[in-house]
């Protein structure tokens, strides 16, 4: 019973998030209009995500990788057995 | 309208996924809902994130699940009917039938993938030869037991049958260093 | 898992080097077309996986894999950090997309080896 309620209210949230317009996209124009129009002439990459990705964002994409970097050594802590290395 | 048709299906493969009792059918409703999702995500405008959807959500993780999957929830259970004359294995069949009900039930409650497998082989032989976890006798007298005592599965499948089933259940424990066989990784 | 399955090893192995070529494709091209040097990488660390189904065994070295990863990783930072501190705003505009490729191919493999090492260990250690 206490499901089908839970089920019921995240229904109607549903609905109600889903009637309204949440994410103001209005205010993203002003950035998007500068990432389509320079790009290229900044970065020097026909692909737009990649530009945004390897040179406005470079620091961003150092973190990330470091970021598997830590999860390899997390996995390989926490699976050492005897022997291995 | 055929990005409408994505829609809707991706909503329906999520809500499969979670309803679905059986863990590897849940995997590869999972995986289906990657690549729709990857689908999607080329409708929307975003090649990229496409690629990189379709590359680990459907093929690195479904790999990753199913590896995890094969090698934990696998319950082998070998089934051996002693008798050799015709009229009671009639008999019995009623009974097996019952047991077969209980283990599986045992079985989704404990989200174990049930494996029943017919031998006609000894427990000597089967120490040897193949990886168990539970080897049932079955004859007229009652049902025999053969697991591993450090395995708590096999004590509550154990403790389940006697609680379930109205006939005489006897438990044994199978030795670990008796069993020949050693399973390859 | 003793018995090797006869379609699943024919298939991939045709499969194959369909695989490592998709993949160099994806990491070389990521700064003209869709792609980049973390989507190759995993399709390229596939080519490990189907390696796996194929032999059942651990043919690679992961040891390795981990010091080649750790040295890409100081590689990329060293890379990413001096040219930036090089040119700065006024790169000129010819020496752009060989800093793109050279950094696709780098986080390439080193994501390749990253992902490898991950299915592996889970794989083959964490499974019993």
């Amino acid at each position: 019973m206490r499901r089908k309620i839970i089920a019921f209210w995240m229904f109607i949230v549903f609905i109600v998030m889903a009637s309204f317009k949440i994410v103001p996209l209005e205010g993203a124009d002003e950035l998007y209009n500068y990432f389509i129009t320079n790009f290229y002439a900044d970065t020097g990459s026909n692909n737009a995500v990649s530009g945004i990705y390897l040179d406005y964002r470079a620091y961003d994409t150092l973190f990330e990788t470091l970021l598997l970097l830590v999860s390899v050594i997390g996995i390989i802590y926490f699976s050492r057995h005897e022997g291995d290395y | 309208m055929i990005q409408d048709f994505f829609y809707i299906t991706l909503i329906i493969f999520a809500i499969i996924a979670i309803q679905s009792g059986v863990l590897r059918n849940a995997i590869i409703y999972l995986s289906v809902f990657s690549l729709l999702c990857s689908v999607v995500y080329l409708f929307l405008g975003a090649p990229d994130v496409a690629i990189a959807e379709a590359v680990i959500g459907c093929t690195l993780s479904t790999i990753l699940y199913l590896v995890a999957l094969k090698q934990y929830h696998i319950f082998t259970v070998y089934y051996h009917c002693i008798t050799e004359d015709v009229n009671e294995i009639v008999l019995l069949k009623n009974e097996k039938e019952q047991m077969k009900y209980a283990l599986t039930k045992f079985a989704s409650s404990k989200e174990l993938q049930l494996d029943i497998i017919n031998t006609t082989s000894s427990l000597n032989v089967l120490n040897e030869s193949v990886s168990y976890d539970v080897v049932i006798f079955h004859s007229k007298q009652g049902i025999w037991l053969h697991g591993f005592k450090h395995s708590y599965q096999y004590i509550e499948l154990a403790n389940t049958l006697k609680a379930k089933l109205d006939m005489p259940i006897h438990v044994y424990y199978t030795n670990e260093r008796d069993v020949g066989f050693v399973a390859e990784e | 898992m003793r018995n090797h399955s006869l379609l699943l090893r024919i298939t991939m192995g045709a499969i194959y080097p369909f695989i490592i070529v998709f993949g160099i494709y994806i990491t070389v091209n990521g700064s003209t077309s869709p792609g980049g040097g973390f989507q190759g990488g995993a399709i390229i660390s596939a080519v490990f996986i189907v390696q796996y189904f194929i032999t059942y065994e651990k043919t690679v070295s992961l040891h390795i894999f981990n010091h080649i990863e750790k040295i890409l990783y100081l590689a990329i930072v060293i890379f990413t950090v001096l040219f930036i501190f090089q040119f700065g705003e006024i790169t000129p505009h010819f020496i752009k997309p060989y800093y793109m490729v050279i950094m696709n191919i780098l986080i390439g493999i080193k994501v390749c080896c990253g992902l490898s090492v991950i299915f592996y260990r889970f794989v083959l250690f964490e499974s019993r």
